[in-house]
């Protein structure tokens, strides 16, 4: 006869798989839940403003488009740059704003039916955000006006008066990163307890033992007592 | 009136029996029924004895745990009422079928056969003799050993019989208490005939979740 011997196989590992799917999947949930708390740690408290400029003789959509390029222009970054030095609008920690900032934290999207440009900024700066999009939309009005004033005639139709925060968005990576993580971590204490324990799963298990084994059911038989 | 009994399933039932009777060829057999876990529910052997009397098989069983005898088994009414009540703890013989009284056992020879100790019943002659005379009359004797008593205990009372029958509880059972049960057997020269992985089925869905957990 075979001597007992507690054996780790990969064909046992991945047994354990379908054998504990609901423990796995309890892990998983898990690993998920502290996707959500590592995203909450890596949450950047960003803050945004929207100005919006316009024109009501600029409907056509290419000059729309004609005008947004202007608007993009880096003049119109190292302008408001200088214009916020001048109003010693500067950083939380007193430094001052600088061009590569302005230029990362900005954009502008046109909005074809209402014949506006909304232009908004987003950076961790709670106080500078209103400052900085609306010195940004007075410069892109100015640089778009001068393509040709008589047509174009664009101005601040909205400046920006308070800022907001961009709210929690949980990062896919680590909810999926985490949820694998953790339903892996599940699997392998499942496969870790069933070597520990040594049950007897299936007749393979003890047919080793060189034992003619066979796996039945237990039924409920209803029989009639006369 | 309809009464619920656990048992074996028909094809469970079966392959026993196809191993029993391709070990026996045809010659009378005493099996040891050993169940690793927990006692041997009294209506797996019943349920076996009852398909071996509908093949013309004549059956008694010796039930050590509840220190019972059934002559003839048939799964007829009384049989399961009797053979399992709880509070009966002393030897009792019960006669099954009118055919018995005239060619069975001689009930009152073999009526103190569970008295003493476990080592010292399993020891005694009576106790093998009792086994033998119920083997001249009938097809297969089925003795049932309680799971409460120790591997030398098991090994002593097995070797008095042809073999045995193991029963094991699917994922309950540690494999090393099967190779520790199977060790002193087969230094023995015990042989185990079958064995049976029991699974408990049910339609419960909260069970299916439990077994995957």
């Amino acid at each position: 006869m075979k001597q007992y011997k507690k054996q780790l196989s990969l064909n046992s590992f991945l047994s354990s798989f379908p054998k504990h799917i609901f423990f796995i999947l309890l892990f998983a949930a898990i690993g998920v839940g502290a996707g959500f708390a590592y995203s909450y740690t890596q949450l950047k408290n960003d803050y945004y403003a929207t100005a919006k400029i316009g024109s009501t003789l600029a409907t056509d959509n290419e000059l729309m488009k004609i005008a947004s390029f202007s608007a993009n222009s880096d003049v119109v970054v190292k302008n408001t740059v200088t214009n916020l030095k001048k109003k010693t609008v500067v950083n939380s920690d007193g430094t001052d704003i600088t061009f590569s900032q302005i230029l990362n934290g900005y954009k502008t999207e046109i909005i074809p039916a209402e014949a506006k440009i909304f232009v908004s900024f987003v950076n961790a700066n709670y106080e500078i955000v209103v400052d900085v999009v609306n010195e940004l939309a007075k410069e892109m009005v100015a640089n778009i006006n001068n393509l040709d004033p008589s047509t174009l005639n664009f101005r601040v139709s909205q400046q920006a008066t308070n800022a907001e925060t961009s709210g929690f968005v949980p990062l896919v990576g680590a909810l999926v990163g985490f949820g694998i993580g953790f339903s892996f971590l599940g699997w392998l204490i499942a496969a870790g307890i069933d070597f520990h324990y040594d049950k007897v799963f299936s007749p393979h298990d003890i047919e080793e033992f060189g034992l003619n084994a066979h796996s039945v059911y237990l039924v409920k038989e209803t029989k009639d007592e006369e | 009136m309809k009464n619920n009994q656990i048992t074996i399933s028909p094809n469970g039932i079966k392959k026993i029996v196809e191993d029993l009777e391709t070990f026996g060829q045809g010659r009378p057999l005493c099996i040891a029924f050993i169940s690793l876990e927990e006692s041997l529910n009294p209506n797996i052997p019943l349920s076996l004895a009852s398909y071996l009397n509908d093949k013309e098989k004549k059956t008694a069983i010796f039930d050590a745990t509840r220190k019972n005898i059934i002559i003839d088994a048939l799964s007829r009414k009384g049989a399961f009422e009797s053979f399992t009540k709880e509070e009966d703890k002393t030897l009792v013989p019960f006669i099954m079928s009118q055919s018995n009284g005239k060619q069975g056992l001689d009930v009152s020879s073999i009526s103190n056969t569970f008295s003493g100790l476990p080592a010292d019943i399993y020891t005694s002659g009576k106790f093998a003799n009792a086994l033998k005379e119920a083997k001249v009359s009938h097809h297969f004797v089925f003795l049932l050993l309680p799971s409460f008593i120790n591997e030398k205990e098991i090994v002593l009372a097995a070797s008095k019989c042809d073999g045995v029958v193991l029963f094991i509880n699917k994922e309950q059972t540690e494999k090393k208490l099967v190779y520790e049960l199977l060790r002193p057997l087969s230094l023995d020269n015990v042989t185990v005939i079958s064995s049976l992985i029991m699974e408990k089925k049910s339609n419960n869905p909260l069970a299916w979740f439990s077994n995957h957990f």
